[in-house]
């Protein structure tokens, strides 16, 4: 509630007039000199008195120079903040003076600082009352800034003095619309309509809130009228024609009449072709009426309409559309043309856009250096000269630079990185870039530390964070890149796959509780996300807690995935070793047999196998195979099944070999073939399907390193090296990958600290090769001298071996290295004891031998043979 | 806080050396301490209800932790000014806010009433008009009432302007160019410069009067901070606490403004925050998911218009809904009857050794609630309640009370070590209290009313980071 003082406390105030203005200042020189701008004016003040009474006229003259004059001086030719800075001097030294407080109040709310306006244009309301002009400048504040409530209580107060007053009808207006006050705001639009009824924004304003409030009728009968000025209205300018035309048949459309708007879109089409006021409420409203379908069509007319040529929205609308349907060479052609056309920045960005959504860096970085260099009076074509950035920064394109010298580095391009560089005038746009740089350049200290520094500038840049993962991956800081992956996460669950990295991570170093949270966090803001419910599932094996299960099975319902749920439910069932629940499960859903539940299907094959009922299981699935036989993942239902008896798997891989033929894009059977030829030895067969896995599922390691380990088979150890390393690169958590990578390295004799990090990753977090892993680290940590740090390796190999000869002689040689004779001596034996004729059993022997000989002449510790395993 | 919480029970008294320590934090080595209040005793507190001058500053931090602050036990100087109230006025040395979401929090704060009782849970509820707010009782006390404040739960139309003669969220870019930092953190409109601007101008505006002003500062919420301030490390946890540096040299501006007005002498200032945030100590990370101690507990301190010293500091636990009964009862405002808040006044003052054993036992009995599906309509309630009886807390799920977790919050401040099972009868007997305390209603009919949640508002919301559907 503002309230206002009465009359009587103002009316006791000195009137404020000019003569009684001369006289205060008479009495103040020392405040006349300090209002005017020219200090030696008021040196010449002080000089004599007589002088002085001539010079204060003269100065009401040159420069008018009461303060509330010369405010409004600066406020009446614009200079906003020459007047605040003026007005807060003054009101240092008379706080009280009301008119300066509503002056200042005037000069905020014009400077554009309406919140800060409020308070003294508040103050001079309570003192002024509605009498005084501070009402509708407080209620504009308070409306722009953040109190609309508060400005339509106002705005009533000073409508009861003043009811027609449009300026506080139209603020009121608004304030109520903000506040959802519909009602409200209909009236106080009714009354202005009175005066104005032809104001078409007015009516349409009023047209959307009868709708809001439901009351259809009367919003069509709005539209009518509308329709009909812009039918008659000859001077209405085009786009205003078109809108309303649009918001006509959007009417229709909510009314539920989808026909008639319909056909109310196509007439305004007719009459105002390629308008965008039309086109982007009809692609709404086709969307809506669930005729997305048509959308494509409509785009493609009206793109190539004459009109539409230099409309870069319909072109840009066309191209995404084009691209969602898979139309992606299309889609770039309709962009290129459009840009080339425009021959305007904005069209060679959108197209930029386009290339980084299909990862293409370096057209992209093209792109860019287009619309730079049109932005700057340049000509396409010719990249970016030096006087262009320095005319881009002055330009205050920093972000635009910010984005290019990203997607340069993307397109790896790193010299014109560097003459980007020393453009961007923002530290931490600066430190972001090189540190991008360093990375990609294969300095990840140097690149992570930059990120840290950066951080500070820009703590919750989620793609930062995770490249300082990356980096932090790469010099073996796994526990600091865990962290940074989960502050990426935390940042923005949207912007990356860090919680399902991090989440593979912890599975992998045996915390599926974290992996779970990290998980949850990531499904909280991508809902329906398969990679993450299936890591839902794999940590809920793997800490053996069946109650969420069904929970994560009605979330690939939610997601559209019912069938890969019940899969996934009853598969974890299955692990977590009760199969007779997960035949229940599986038992109770109908649509079992059909195409889109194979994997529920082959599940449940499997575990009807297990019971001893192998016929009856895949009787079963051939007739489901039957009912569909153009279905492929039937054939792989089939081949699975068919797979569980050893003496059928030709016959599986028959039906695998099928399913690939009817459907080439179906990984399952790619992955499933690949692994039958495996077992055939055709590794480049084997290499040819992963790798078609791997197009098919970009974001599953798997294939990759599948394809890899088949190329190593083939005895290409140099292809499948740079195929592993590969692998790492894009899924730096890849521990099995790190495991090759770091035995061959060791074969090499590379114990450098690059090879250090694989080992330790290996051991960290390979998947199937952890036990040799750990052997490789110790091998590694003792080529080093890290004896403390091999024996650890050694002895954690030592438990997870199953066979652990050759850990053991290991770790007898690091026994022996460090002056422990008697234990080295129990090892060795040990590991003959394991198995005799391992590949260094005569080593071990002969080390054995040399121990006892020097335990008999009590003499130093002997030099060890180094050559066998190295 | 921990090395405190032997002294339950009793005002610490500091030594008076102390806040010397906070005026060299808060305005450096060089300069003369701006802040010439008078100095007064804890006695002194009585005099308060008989002065006609007295502003009241509300400084709500977001999403502060206690545990974050350098009065409150913390190594890392993240709080000069925070520290230099404290170490010239009063500290709650264990105070817990009553959910871990910022709506629900409020409308306990704001009425003194738990959750169950304000029924504010879910994200459409408003705090309904029936509900008596401190912002109403300065109002109609005299005082000029204003809030700002940058945080959606906090909205108009949640109920929360009431008393309020203007409440207002300003908007970006009202401080001064070359005062702002770019706000790479945040996601939302302008940072707390604005709030802290738009305080200073207030203030300026209406100094030859009586005020309640209520800040509610989100910077720290967002992890803003400046290059200046930025200067504790790059972990996202560091971030936070360059975030709380950065907010509190923002609230340092405004005590030098204060200072210089020569207005401290007649401001009370009290600082609270809605919840803590959590960095991953119980799996979670931010807040309104779960009820443990870093997102529960906050600070509370007083700084009165005189210089307290020796300081005080409350090591009795106490909570947010006892924040303006406090206050109140300070200022001599008689607050609204039946709120499960108390006034700690009576415990400053040496008087509580007059009190009932029942309401002696109340003093050691807290709730805090949270729905975990409060941002989603469509899904059942999911509610956890937290019930603290003397050392022991009990965290009871309503879902599946096998879940219900038992600490000793003594000697296990973090709470990780669950004795649920080896405390069976506490277990039960918290247990059975917070089933009751589910019971309770709100003092008026009808509960919390439900409100319609515009696009734009909601869009708001999601920026702050919350799911909202």
């Amino acid at each position: 509630m503002i309230s206002s003082k009465k009359a009587r406390e103002k009316n006791e105030r000195a009137p404020s007039g000019r003569s009684s203005d001369v006289h205060d200042m008479l009495k103040e020189p020392r405040r006349l000199i300090r209002a005017c701008p020219a200090g030696r004016v008021g040196r010449l003040l002080r000089s004599s008195g007589a002088i002085l009474l001539l010079l204060v006229q003269l100065l009401l003259t040159a420069c008018g120079q009461e303060p509330n004059t010369r405010a409004r001086e600066l406020l009446k030719t614009g200079q906003f903040q020459a007047a605040v800075d003026f007005l807060q001097a003054e009101l240092k030294k008379t706080p009280s003076d009301i008119e300066l407080v509503q002056l200042y109040g005037l000069a905020l709310l014009r400077n554009r600082q309406p919140s800060l306006a409020v308070w003294p244009l508040r103050r001079a309301f309570r003192e002024t009352g509605a009498e005084g002009t501070a009402l509708i400048p407080l209620v504009e504040a308070l409306a722009r800034g953040g109190a609309p409530s508060e400005a339509a209580e106002l705005a009533t107060q000073g409508l009861e003095e003043d009811p027609s007053n449009p300026v506080l009808l139209r603020l009121r207006a608004g304030a109520h619309a903000g506040n959802l006050n519909h009602d409200a705001a209909l009236a106080d639009l009714d009354r202005l309509l009175e005066a104005t009824p032809d104001l078409l924004p007015l009516q349409e304003t009023r047209a959307n809130i009868l709708l809001k409030l439901g009351r259809l009728e009367e919003a069509s009968e709005v539209m009518e009228l509308i329709s009909a000025k812009v039918k008659t209205d000859q001077s209405l300018p085009p786009g205003l024609k078109a809108r309303a035309c649009a918001n006509a048949a959007l009417y229709q459309h909510k009314l539920g009449e989808t026909e008639a708007a319909g056909a109310a879109f196509d007439a305004c089409l007719a009459e105002s072709p390629a308008a965008q006021e039309v086109l982007y409420p009809m692609i709404e409203f086709l969307e809506q009426s669930n005729q997305g379908d048509r959308v494509l069509d409509l785009l493609t007319e009206q793109a190539s309409l004459k009109a539409a040529k230099g409309r870069l929205m319909i072109q840009v609308l066309l191209a995404a559309q084009l691209r969602a349907s898979g139309q992606v060479a299309e889609a770039t052609d309709v962009l290129l043309r459009t840009a080339e056309y425009l021959e305007a920045p904005q069209g060679w960005l959108e197209l930029a856009e386009h290339y980084v959504s299909i990862d293409d860096m370096p057209r992209a970085a093209d792109a860019i250096a287009n619309a730079i260099a049109l932005q700057t009076g340049g000509e396409v074509g010719y990249g970016l000269m030096q006087g262009e950035f320095e005319m881009l920064q002055s330009m205050g394109s920093e972000d635009g630079l910010f984005a290019y010298a990203d997607i340069l580095i993307q397109a790896k391009r790193f010299d014109e990185v560097r003459r980007v560089l020393p453009h961007l005038s923002e530290p931490v746009h600066k430190l972001l870039i090189e540190a991008r740089l360093n990375l990609a350049e294969g300095q990840p200290r140097k690149a992570l530390d930059q990120y840290f520094e950066a951080f500070k500038l820009w703590p919750s840049n989620p793609g930062a964070r995770y490249m300082a993962a990356v980096a932090a991956m790469r010099i073996g800081e796994f526990d600091e890149a865990a962290g940074l992956y989960q502050d990426s996460l935390r940042s923005d669950a949207t912007m990356s796959d860090a919680g399902i990295v991090l989440a593979r991570m912890q599975l992998l170093q045996g915390s599926p509780e974290g992996a779970f949270n990290t998980v949850n966090l990531y499904l909280m803001k991508n809902p329906g996300d398969t990679d993450a419910l299936d890591l839902i599932v794999q940590s809920a094996v793997a800490a053996r807690v069946s109650g969420v299960l069904a929970g994560v099975h009605q979330a690939y319902a939610a997601a559209g995935k019912p069938a890969q749920g019940l899969a996934q439910h009853a598969m974890a069932l299955e692990a977590m070793r009760v199969p007779k629940q997960a035949l229940e499960l599986l038992d109770a859903e109908d649509e079992i047999d059909s195409p889109e539940y194979f994997l529920a299907l082959a599940a449940w094959a499997r575990m009807t196998t297990g019971a001893g009922e192998s016929q009856a299981a895949l009787e079963r699935v051939q007739r489901a195979q039957a009912s569909h036989p153009e279905s492929a993942r039937l054939e792989v239902a089939l081949g699975m099944t068919l797979d569980l008896d050893p003496e059928r798997g030709e016959e599986a891989a028959a039906a695998y070999q099928r399913a690939v033929t009817l459907d080439p894009e179906l990984v399952e059977a790619r992955v499933l073939l690949a692994r039958w030829l495996t077992s055939q030895e055709d590794h480049e067969g084997a290499t040819a399907e992963y790798d078609r896995a791997a197009e098919l599922e970009p974001n599953e390691a798997e294939h990759g390193f599948n394809a890899a380990v088949s190329v190593l088979a083939a005895g290409q150890d140099e292809d499948g090296e740079a195929r592993l390393q590969a692998v790492l690169e894009r899924y730096p958590w890849h521990g099995d990958s790190a495991a090759w990578l770091a035995q061959f390295a060791l074969q090499r004799g590379d114990t450098g600290p690059e090879t250090l990090v694989l080992a330790r990753l290996a051991a960290r977090m390979s998947n199937t090769l952890r036990p040799n892993a750990f052997e490789t680290l110790g091998l590694v940590r003792y080529e080093r001298g890290e004896m403390p740090e091999a024996h650890s390796a050694f002895q954690q190999a030592i438990g997870l071996q199953p066979e652990p000869a050759s850990a053991l002689y290991h770790l007898g040689r690091v026994l022996i290295a460090i002056g422990r004779n008697a234990d080295a001596t129990r090892r060795l034996e040990e590991a003959l004891s394991a198995n005799e004729t391992f590949a260094m059993a005569d080593s071990a022997r002969a080390l054995l031998s040399e121990l006892s000989e020097l335990e008999q002449a009590e003499e130093e510790p002997i030099e060890l043979n180094e050559t066998e395993e190295n | 806080m921990a090395a405190n919480r032997g002294k339950q029970g009793l005002v610490g008294l500091l030594i008076a050396a102390a806040f010397l320590v906070g005026a060299y934090l808060i305005w450096g080595g060089g300069d003369e301490n701006p802040d010439d209040r008078p100095t007064g005793t804890v006695e002194d507190l009585r005099t308060l209800r008989e002065r006609d001058d007295i502003n009241v500053l509300f400084v709500l931090i977001d999403t502060l932790r206690a545990d974050r602050l350098r009065s409150y036990g913390y190594d890392r100087e993240t709080s000069p000014a925070l520290d230099y109230l404290a170490l010239t006025g009063i500290r709650f040395a264990e105070n817990r806010a009553q959910s871990s979401w910022t709506k629900s929090s409020m409308a306990s704060l704001w009425t003194g009433l738990y959750p169950v009782r304000t029924d504010v849970v879910q994200h459409v509820d408003a705090l309904a008009d029936e509900a008596e707010t401190p912002a109403e009782l300065f109002a109609d006390a005299g005082y000029v009432t204003a809030g700002i404040w940058r945080n959606g739960w906090v909205a108009p139309n949640f109920g929360f302007s009431q008393g309020f003669e203007i409440y207002q969220t300003p908007g970006g870019q009202q401080a001064p160019a070359d005062m702002r930092q770019k706000a790479r953190a945040g996601r939302i409109d302008g940072t707390d410069i604005d709030v802290i601007f738009s305080a200073m101008e207030f203030i300026r505006a209406h100094s030859d009067q009586r005020w309640f002003l209520y800040l509610h500062m989100m910077d720290v919420h967002q992890y803003i901070s400046t290059e200046n301030t930025a200067i504790f490390g790059n972990s996202y946890s560091d971030s936070y606490d360059n975030s709380i540096l950065w907010t509190d040299s923002q609230l340092g501006e405004l005590l030098m403004a204060l200072y210089r007005m020569d207005l401290a002498k007649k401001t009370v200032i009290v600082v609270a925050s809605d919840h803590g945030e959590a960095f991953g100590e119980h799996g979670s990370e931010g807040h309104a998911r779960d009820l443990y101690p870093e997102v529960v507990l906050t600070p509370f301190i007083i700084s009165l218009p005189f210089k307290l010293n020796p300081p005080a500091v409350v090591y009795s636990r106490t909570q947010n809904i006892d924040i303006w009964p406090t206050v109140l009862d300070m200022l001599g405002i008689s607050g609204p009857p039946d709120v499960d808040g108390i006034s700690r006044l009576p415990l400053l003052l040496d008087e509580e050794k007059d009190l009932e054993p029942e309401a002696l036992r109340a003093r050691d009995l807290g709730f805090a609630q949270l729905d975990r599906n409060w941002g989603k309509l469509e899904e059942a309630p999911s509610t956890i309640v937290a019930v603290r009886e003397g050392n022991l807390r009990l965290i009871h799920d309503t879902d599946d009370q096998d879940l219900d977790q038992l600490f000793d919050i003594v000697a296990d401040p973090g709470e990780v070590r669950n004795l649920a099972e080896s405390h069976s009868n506490d277990l039960e007997r918290l247990r059975e209290e917070a089933q009751h305390h589910l019971e309770s209603g709100t003092p008026w009919e009808g509960g919390a009313p439900e409100v319609e949640i515009d696009e734009m508002h909601l869009r708001q919301l999601r920026a702050l980071g919350y799911s909202v559907e």
